[in-house]
């Protein structure tokens, strides 16, 4: 083993923590805001990811429709072979109409006028450990941009933080810096919905007089400029802490975000038309689609 | 031939560490319970003990910490701060202790874990931008990830020091 001198060794370990304390510190200035270099790791890395997603689900597919039937199946080879091939493409054509019909929720979902929204699949989530994003493999070449939202016909899921050429990275409404402007469905009571790391939200308002109740519906507000007024964002589940000040409470998110496979990604919110045509932002607007209300159970 | 063969061994390298960050992402996202993993981290320490060459561990903690942070949403630089210090401090061990005894191993996995969360606090703390660590879910998450790292990093350590076990 050859020894290193002391001095290179603090000199390149110095170097390298500076370095990155740099790139810490350095704004997101770029017109994307994603920047160059994510942006190539983002490129490099993705396929791949896509790759080993698509081989870990062919992989359970041949887990769950051969292998698991072997037992079943003690008469003669050839029938066996031929009843486990008709059943593998019996369920790769059911898998198929599930999807459509997955898909098709999201063709009667109503869209804010803009750049058409963007069906996506997720691929993969965020491999720090320590954030609540995930990766879809569509990018900015199929019209993802930075600072959109994304949804699920459920509810919102989060918004887009980067955004390279052919993927994207969404920062879901869990994580701890997320913050949604709120609306109480019944009261109309605005608040911020916020993340705090694990699978549930918190509600934060200041309105004096005003009481929260578990199961009341929570929208979104539109006043954070990021989401269009009206999406659904979960359910209140239980009434936190009542100080002089501000109000707590949590909330289920509506979307499943564990178990998240596709998600619909809105265009940039024109901020001269907040609304949505459709959703539930008041009583006196036009009435939702009957696809796009948050009172029917969301699909667990 | 010698320039070929360390291209083709530089190429292989990467495509290792490239695999690491793409398979944390992937399993972490398939299945709950690989959140607590940081098989990044994991590798780092490895490193560090099995090569004990500290610019080397740098220059692999700053890679695979860059390649995580581009991955996910943190600032970048979070990671690679993180994860440089954690597999020089690594290498440096590895000169200095015998890391090969299993106590060794588990201790040090505890505490690069640990160092590896309250960094990330800590530069939350100081910086404006994102940075993930240790997040309202808190302290049980942080002992689980603790114990996952460990068992996780002895596992792995065993199986791929067995070829170093037999040459000595």
């Amino acid at each position: 083993m050859v020894e290193e001198s002391n001095k290179a060794v603090w000199l390149v370990l110095a170097g390298a923590l500076v370095f990155h304390l740099v790139l810490m510190s350095l704004p997101a200035e770029q017109p994307s805001g994603t920047g160059f270099a994510r942006s190539v790791v983002m490129e490099a890395l993705t396929p791949a990811e896509r790759l080993v997603d698509h081989s870990v689900q062919r992989v359970t597919s041949i887990w769950n429709n051969y292998f698991a039937l072997l037992d079943t199946n003690d008469e003669n080879v050839r029938l066996r072979a031929e009843v486990d091939r008709l059943r593998m493409e019996l369920q790769a054509n059911a898998e198929a109409v599930r999807e459509a019909e997955r898909l098709q929720r999201y063709l009667s979902l109503d869209t804010p006028d803009g750049p058409p929204p963007v069906v996506a699949r997720v691929t993969g989530g965020d491999p720090s450990t320590s954030q609540r994003t995930v990766t879809l493999n569509r990018g900015q070449s199929t019209g993802v941009e930075q600072g959109a939202p994304a949804r699920t016909p459920d509810g919102i899921v989060g918004r887009v933080i980067h955004a390279s050429w052919s993927s994207s990275i969404v920062q879901l409404v869990t994580d701890p810096s997320s913050a949604v402007g709120a609306l109480v469905l019944e009261s109309r009571i605005q608040g911020i919905v916020r993340g705090n790391g694990t699978s549930e939200l918190t509600l934060e308002h200041s309105e004096d007089g005003v009481r929260l109740l578990p199961g009341q519906v929570v929208l979104t507000s539109g006043a954070d400029k990021v989401y269009p007024k009206g999406l659904p964002i979960g359910v209140i589940s239980e009434v936190d802490t009542v100080t002089d000040l501000v109000s707590t409470a949590r909330v289920t998110p509506f979307a499943d975000l564990g178990r998240l496979e596709e998600v619909l990604v809105l265009g940039i919110l024109n901020l001269e038309t907040s609304e949505v045509s459709g959703d539930l932002a008041s009583p006196s607007d036009s009435p939702a689609s009957p696809s796009d209300s948050p009172m029917e159970t969301p699909r667990r | 031939m010698n320039s070929y063969g360390n291209i083709r061994a530089i190429a292989r390298f990467a495509l290792l560490l490239a695999a690491i960050v793409v398979l944390q992402g992937i399993l972490s996202f398939r299945f709950r319970v690989f959140g607590y993993f940081d098989l990044p981290l994991i590798y780092c320490i490895y490193y560090g003990f099995t090569r004990a060459k500290p610019i080397g561990a740098v220059a692999i903690g700053t890679v695979l910490g860059l390649m995580q942070d581009s991955l996910s949403g943190v600032a970048l630089g979070t990671n690679g701060f993180t994860k440089t210090l954690v597999a020089f401090l690594s290498a440096t061990a590895g000169t200095k202790f015998d890391v090969d005894q299993t106590i060794t191993r588990v201790i040090a996995l505890i505490l690069f874990t640990l160092l590896d969360s309250v960094l990330k606090v800590v530069l939350g703390a100081l910086a404006v931008a994102a940075t993930g660590g240790l997040s309202g879910a808190g302290l049980g998450d942080l002992i689980l990830s603790i114990l996952s790292n460990a068992l996780l990093g002895l596992v792995l350590f065993g199986y791929r020091s067995r070829p170093y076990d037999a040459a000595t």
